[in-house]
This record gives structure tokens, sequence and C-alpha cells, in this order.
């Protein structure tokens, strides 16, 4: 039964479930917090009520969103016609709530006189990518031509969100088929291309972009992947020789672009610390990179999905090094000792055990596949235990999110499907171009059912080309809604509509990881301060949690890097609500007045 | 009298319209739409088991799996093999399950597939015994599965015997060599476990190459550099038997610069990876007979003056130089094996 949603800001609905006297919280911290010791984790989720479900409804018309993706199709069929672009969920203009960032393809550049050189040449019209500002009830003002050169107008692809300069403001790294752009934020939703002085310079086919403080020296490096060097004065024929039946090619045809880490000087500008860093991937075709900490050590490891060779899972050994950990990790291929064609990728804890498990998806006659975390950096394929492998083998998965939809505890998952080849059904009856999405149900447990042919699974209602997928809260209700792109067309955004909110924790830095405890005083679920990227993109930044009926949370734990466990009291413990933190004067964290 | 004109018109023997190839021609030439076409259309003039089978076949192999089923299920009975085959290939496992045949091996793996895909470990471990039992008990990929079920049973030592056991069949079977690695590191034998996934890493992108090579020839059967293109994967692993037939194929319908090609990378297998220099130089000779190409001369000469053989070298520049008169290269190559044979 769908019921209205109160659509109320933030803060007023902050002030509706926080009790009075809470301005006055009472810090604590628990006697496990200084000897780095962390409690137990609570046993998984019971088993779901039959009142939650997913339920979503398509707000794309009222939204105000009214941006097309230009893939710049043309008759060569050139690779990149089939990424579409990304998106950023994030506050642009510091007023509470999220605002949307779409990346504009459009024609493509010319050949810039070697292959993965590209020139976009000056003075030419071009479509550009669009920031629309959100009035905290999911409808959207296009603010573009305000936004100074947020209005990017080249071949875009993906879009990180990070604070690079340390002012306070979120600034924007955009992916391109040629010169990347780190942009400035004012915070007043108005960005200042500041690439040239930065130092960073990516003039090929980048992809996916994170930022990270991978050195925990308290400013935010950059990892970006590249793709493949394709010289478009020199498209391949691909396909049968027949008229309407030209394809494109595989990126086996192509060689790999390398990825590179840059590191921030502590001023904004940055430094090609790639190989002194111990990254090393030349043959790599990176189309998505996550940074999370996967063995728990408080330093972000990096994983990075290669389409069609073996994935890359980066230990962060401390002091701005890596190592890579793929082998032991077993996640550079499937559970066949296969390599993938990976797209998208989330970390989320699937099964309650307070790690962060690995989603990838991949291509057409392969699953999507999940790993589940089993601790020192090692993971197992349980793709077929979790319920995932049959719906995904034959679709073409893109963008992915985890994320407690439901909020009843437990993440469920939701994949943009779109096949890369418009006219497939020519080579493959059983394939279509546009294709559903999949909403997964989670348990808690790692095991997961396919709700997607459910009634209020609106997103897999429709074939769409999905490429990213991000789930953030744009109505100020406290559920996570849900943005996907599209190549080549428009993107779609669904209201949650689920019985329960949820609990959000904003004030975090950047890549902090945050645990709730139960009444019983156990960690029940755990987050981290960081943008999802599921493909080309960047979702919200503020941990976003569930709880199962009848649960409260009585605290918060909160580590940045390597630095002790804090616990900070609930009063009184929240089922759902928004906790603002901020530094005391001692730089601990305490509730927000 | 104009009707007896017209009739003898008629019965004027008019020139033949060129014969039609038949399907099975037009699918050896690698044209599988338009055989598919005509083995419908030979379908509905001779409506035989074997039209039915062949049709539904050769819809498979172009990945037309929903004209496959539909095909299938019209057939009946004598094509529930390719009827389960094309519900494996549309993902619709269960309906797949009751009419695969185990006696064929690639069904049988497909079924403990699709079991395993589906959760039934206990059933597809039913049929991974009863297919060990069978014929197909030395086939390493029925190894690899019963490697990946001690896995997932726990069972480390059993599931390091049966990868080992895939190995020793099959040296570079992906599945076998990542499956090793991972028990070992499960076992706690870390060094040995990660030395074998070190492996498994270096030979992944050369059988995706494989793997590549083959989804060409699949689409273009007829098109002799797919044939040399998985020569070369072979080669890279080294499947030094696979890669040779592979070239072999392609050396019987390429032409000019395909043939050239082809037996360039040929040769060097022999000479470099066989060690055979006369049969190196006896397919590039061969091949300058019915295709002459400097190249092919060259190369020759490049392996006789190496296998300090001067004389003959010599003489191979000299036929090149007599192809290409202006080519400072091949003529310093004649040079240089003329002086080596003055020594």
């Amino acid at each position: 039964m769908r019921r209205a949603a109160r659509r109320t800001r933030p803060d007023v609905q902050a002030r509706a479930v926080l009790a009075p006297g809470v301005a006055a919280a009472v810090l604590t911290l628990a006697a496990a917090c200084g000897s780095g010791e962390q409690p137990s984790p609570a046993r998984p989720a019971a088993a779901r009520p039959d009142t939650a479900t997913l339920f979503f409804e398509d707000i794309t018309a009222a939204s105000g969103v009214d941006f097309v993706h230009d893939a710049g199709a043309t008759s060569f069929k050139h690779l990149p016609e089939t990424m579409g672009g990304g998106a950023a969920l994030f506050d642009a203009d510091e007023d509470g709530d999220l605002d949307l960032y779409l990346v504009q393809g459009g024609p493509l550049p010319l050949p810039g006189g070697a292959p993965d050189r590209f020139v976009h040449p000056a003075g030419v019209a071009r479509p550009t990518n669009r920031l629309y500002l959100n009035d905290g009830r999911a409808r959207f003002e296009d603010a573009t031509a305000r936004s100074g050169d947020a209005a990017l107008a080249r071949y875009g692809m993906g879009v990180a969100v990070g604070d690079a300069n340390a002012d306070g403001h979120e600034d924007l790294y955009v992916t391109v088929l040629g010169d990347d752009a780190l942009l400035a934020g004012d915070g007043r939703a108005r960005f200042r291309d500041v690439t040239a002085a930065s130092g960073l310079r990516e003039p090929g086919w980048t992809t996916g972009a994170v930022f990270l403080d991978a050195d925990d020296d308290g400013d935010l490096d950059l990892f970006v992947t590249s793709y493949v060097a394709v010289d478009l004065s020199d498209p391949p024929w691909c396909g049968e020789r027949r008229e309407g039946w030209r394809s494109f090619c595989h990126p086996d045809r192509f060689p790999g672009g390398e990825d590179r880490f840059w590191r921030n000087r502590g001023d904004g500008t940055f430094e090609d610390a790639t190989l002194a860093a111990g990254f090393s991937d030349p043959s790599g075709k990176g189309l998505c990179v996550l940074a999370s900490d996967l063995d728990g050590d408080g330093r972000l490891d990096l994983y990075v999905a290669n389409d069609g060779t073996e994935n890359r899972l980066y230990h962060n050994l401390g002091g701005g090094r890596f190592a890579d950990a793929t082998l032991v990790s077993g996640t550079g291929v499937d559970r066949y000792g296969r390599s993938e064609a990976s797209m998208g990728v989330a970390a989320g804890d699937v099964d309650g055990d307070l790690d962060f498990d690995l989603f990838l998806t991949g291509f057409d006659d392969e699953s999507d596949t999940l790993y589940s975390n089993l601790g020192g950096l090692v993971f197992d394929d349980r793709t077929v235990q979790a319920g995932l492998e049959l719906a995904t083998r034959l679709p073409v998965g893109f963008g992915c999110v985890l994320e407690d939809l439901d909020l009843d505890g437990a993440l469920d998952l939701v994949i943009a499907n779109g096949h890369i080849i418009d006219n497939i059904a020519l080579y493959h009856d059983g394939q279509t171009h546009a294709q559903r999405a999949l909403l997964f149900q989670g348990d808690g447990s790692g095991r997961f059912s396919d709700v997607s042919r459910q009634p209020g699974a609106a997103p897999a209602r429709e074939p769409l080309v999905g490429r990213a997928l991000l789930a953030g809260d744009l109505d100020g209700d406290l559920r996570p809604d849900l943005v996907l792109t599209q190549c080549g067309g428009p993107p779609r955004i669904w209201r949650n509509l689920a019985a329960r909110r949820g609990l959000v924790v904003s004030g975090l830095p950047h890549g902090a990881r945050v645990e709730l405890v139960d009444a019983n005083g156990r960690s029940c679920a755990v987050r981290e301060a960081l943008p999802a990227p599921s493909y080309l993109g960047s979702g919200p930044r503020d941990p976003r949690f569930g709880l199962p009926e009848g649960r409260r949370a009585q605290a918060l734990r909160v580590r940045v890097g390597t630095r002790a466990w804090q616990t900070i009291a609930l009063d009184p413990p929240l089922a759902e609500g928004r906790i603002r933190l901020q530094r005391g004067a001692d730089g601990r964290f305490e509730l927000a007045r | 009298m104009r009707i007896l004109l017209l009739l003898a018109l008629l019965a004027v023997p008019r020139a033949e319209d060129p014969p039609r190839p038949s399907a099975a021609a037009l699918w050896a030439r690698g044209a599988r739409l338009e055989a598919i076409e005509a083995a419908r259309t030979e379908l509905g003039a001779a409506p035989t088991t074997d039209a039915w089978v062949r049709l539904v076949a050769w819809q498979l192999t172009a990945r037309r799996h929903r004209a496959a089923l539909e095909d299938a299920e019209r057939c009946g009975p004598p094509c529930d093999a390719q009827r389960a085959e094309a519900l494996y290939r549309l993902g619709e496992f269960e309906r797949a399950l009751p009419l695969f045949d185990e006696r064929d091996p690639v069904a049988a793996l497909w079924k403990i597939d699709a079991l395993e895909a589906l959760g039934r470990f206990a059933e597809s471990d039913a049929v991974l015994e009863r297919a060990r039992a069978g014929a197909q008990a030395g086939d390493p990929r029925l190894h690899a599965a019963d490697g990946r079920s001690a896995a997932r049973r726990g069972d480390l030592a059993g599931a390091e015997r049966a990868f080992r056991a895939a190995l020793a069949l099959e040296p570079f079977d992906g599945e076998s060599l990542f499956g090793l690695g991972r028990a070992l590191v499960a076992a706690g034998r870390r060094a040995e476990g990660l030395a074998v996934l070190a492996e498994h890493r270096r030979v992944l992108p050369l059988l995706d190459a494989v793997e590549f090579a083959r989804q060409g020839l699949d689409l273009a059967p007829a098109h002799a550099p797919n044939w040399t293109a998985l020569g070369d994967a072979e080669r890279a692993l080294p499947r030094l038997d696979r890669a040779e037939a592979a070239y072999r194929r392609a050396a019987s319908i390429a032409h000019g610069d395909e043939a050239v090609a082809n037996a360039l990378r040929w040769a060097r297998l022999l000479a470099e990876d066989r060690g055979d220099v006369d049969a190196a130089v006896d397919l590039l000779a061969r091949t300058s007979r019915a295709a002459p190409d400097a190249r092919l001369l060259v190369r020759a000469g490049d392996l006789l003056l190496a296998a300090h053989r001067p004389r003959e070298a010599a003489e191979r520049f000299a036929q090149a130089l007599a192809l290409r008169p202006d080519d400072a290269q091949i003529a310093r190559r004649l040079a240089a094996a003329r002086a080596t044979e003055g020594r």
C-alpha cells in the first residue's frame, strides 16, 4: 500500500525526532575505543517483516530535470559512443539538500594526432554538462548558466566529488575523452576550472575517478582510471560488412590505458605519484574505481573494475604506498578464474559482519559478481549463494548501488542495465539494447531476492539504456531515492516510498567510518563517508542507515583514518532522523547544536 | 497462327538461372545468415529430421537462440538436445534441466553449471559424479568442476587433488589454475598458492585472446586471418599443436597477403618453438611459390643465416632482391650472407 511521503526539510525532521536536551549531549568514550578494540558484530538482521517492501514512483517529469545525454552517435560506431555519462549527487549550494550534476557527451572530439589524444576545438557549439539545484523536495532548477565552468563543454565521461583544495567547498573532477577538468566549487553552485594550476593532466580517455586521503595527511588525493586507447581517425570495422550491421568493436581490439594516482601536495595542487605509490597496471582497461577500507585497518584501499582484464585490488600500506593484493583477494576474476567485463562497482556490508563486501556488474553471458569479504583482504565469490547469479547473467550491467532502500537494516541492491551495442538484436536474438534494471531485496545475511517484478519496482518497469545509478535522499524524507542516467537518452528519477525512514549522519570528514551501536551495545551496521562511484558517478557522501522494526541506535562509533575510535551517545536512542556531527574545540566529534 | 507462335516460343528452352548455392555451400563459405535462410527453404521442400536438426544447430551457432528454440520446439523430440542448449543460452535453466542428455559431455557440463547457478549444489554434485563415472572421466573440465565442488564444501585437499588432475590433462586450464591457487592459499600454503595464482595471471590474457579469436571464427570461419589470430593466441600460451592446426587451417583458405602473414607466423613457430629450421624454410618456400613475396624469402634467408647456412641464405636473399631490386635492406642482407660464406 502506498503511503504519501511527508515532504519535510531535513532539519525539521531531525527536531521532530530528537528529544529536548539533546543539544547538550554528553560525550562518552567507551573503554573499547582507547584500546582500538571493536565490539563483536551483532547477529545478522532477523527475517524481514512482510511490511518491508521496495516501493518507488517515477518523478522524472515532475523533477524539472530536462537533460538528454547525447552519445554523439556516428556511423563509425566509435567505442566512446557506448559509454553514457556519469552523474553526481552532492550539495553544490550548501543549502542542505542534494543537487544533481549530469555529465554530457555531444559530438565526438576530433582526433588529436595520435591514438588516445583528442581535441575539442574552441568555438564549436556543443552541449554542456548540467547542474540542477534541488529545492529540497526533489524539484530541480537548471542552474548551469550561472555555474561557471561546471558548464563544461567536452565529451564527458564521469565525475568525482571532493574538497580538493580544502576550502570547505565541494569540487568536481570531470573525466573526459580528452582533457579532464578540476572544477573548484565556491559553495554557491559556482565552479572555476583550476586544472592548469592544479598540476593535473589527463589528456587520454579517462573514466572513473575517486578522491581519497590515501596517505592520511588530511588532504584528498585523486585516483583516475583510464580505459583504452582509441584512434578516432582510424576506426576499425567490426561486425558483418553489410548495411546496418556495423557494430562496436570489443575493447580487446584496443590497448589499455594506464590508471594514475595523483598525490595532493596539501595546497590543492597535485603530483603524479603513480609509480611511487606502487600502482602499475599498464594493460588495465579501467571503468570504475572505488575507495573503501576493505581490511578494517583504517586506511582506504582501492578497487579498480577493468573491462575484460583482471580487476585490481590495491591494499593501502600507509604513507601513500599501495600493494597489489589482487591475487590473494580473489577479486580479480570470477569464481571460474575468468576475467569479466566489469563496469560498475559498489561496496557494502551485505552479510552483517561489519566489513565491506564488493559487488561488480558485468557483460552479457556472464553474471554480475558478489565478493564476500572474509577478512584479511580475502574474498569469496558468493554470487550464487546470494541468489544473484541467474537474473544477472543475460543483461549488461553498469551502475549499481548497495543501499538499504526499505530501511529495514539490510542492504538492498539495484543494477542499471543496458547493452552497449544498439543493433545487438541482429547478432544475438536473445538480447536487446534497452534492458530493465534489476532490484534485489537483501535479508542482511548475504542473500537477496529478486523483486524486480513486484508492483513497487518502478525502476525495473521500463527497458532503458542504463548507465550511472545513484542513491540519495532527494526530497528530504530520509528515504534514499534513485537517479539513473542513460546512454543517449534522458535520466530517470524515482522517489522512494518505503514505509520506514532512515538515519543520516552528516558532518563526517571524507572517508570516515561510522558504525551504529544498538541497545545491546553492539555495532549493528557500518558505513563509510564516501561517495559511491557506481559507474562514472559520485553518490552522496553522508552515511545512511536503516534499522529493523523496533530497533534504535543508542550510539555512533566513528573512526577517521587510523585514529582511535570515538563513541558518541545518542540520547535518546534514534530509529530515524538526521544526526549532525561537528568537531569540538578539542577536535573530537560531538552532536551539532 | 498467333497461338501456335506463342506455344512455340514457350517451348523454346530459355537460358537457365544460375543454380542457387546450397545451404551447406553457403555455410561452408561462412555466409551464415544466408545459409540459415537457405536451410529453412530446403527444410520446407524436404522436412526431414536431419534438416530440422541442421537448421536448429546453425541457429544456435549464429546466436539466434530464440529462433533456435522456436524451431527446436517445432522439430520435436529429435531436437530436444538443441532445445536444451537454446534454453540454457537464454538463461531459462529450470526448463532446460530435464532436456539435458548427460551422456553428452558438453550437455553434462551445462547441466552442472545450470544446477550450480540455481544453487542446487547437491544435484549438481550428483550429475558430476555420474559424469565422472562415464566416458568423459578424462575431461579436465569435469575435474575442474569437481574441484569447485570440493572447495565449496570446504574440502581443500580434495579441491587441490581435483584441480591438479585437471591441470595434468590441460596445463593451461584457467579455472583450475585459479582454483588450485585459491585452495592452497585457503589451506595456509600462501606462497605456494600465490605462485600458482601468478601463473594464472600470466595465462589469463592469453586465454582471453584464444577466446576472442574463437569468437571471431564463430562469426567468420572462412576468414583466414581469424585462424591466424587463433594460431597466434595458442602459440602465446604456448599450445603449439593447436597453434599449428590453426595456422594450417588458415593456410588452406588464405590468399595473397593473408597467406604471407600466416606463413610468417607459422614459420616463426617452427623455427623458434620447434627448433625446426628446415620445416620453417620449406613452409616459406611453399607459400612463396603460390604467392611470391619478398618477405617470405627474406625470412627464410634470416633463418638460414642464423643456422650458419650462409650459402642457402644468400640464395634466398638474391631471390628476394629480384622481387624488390631497390630494397637496400635486402641488399645488405645478401652482402652479409656472402661475406659470411666467404669466410
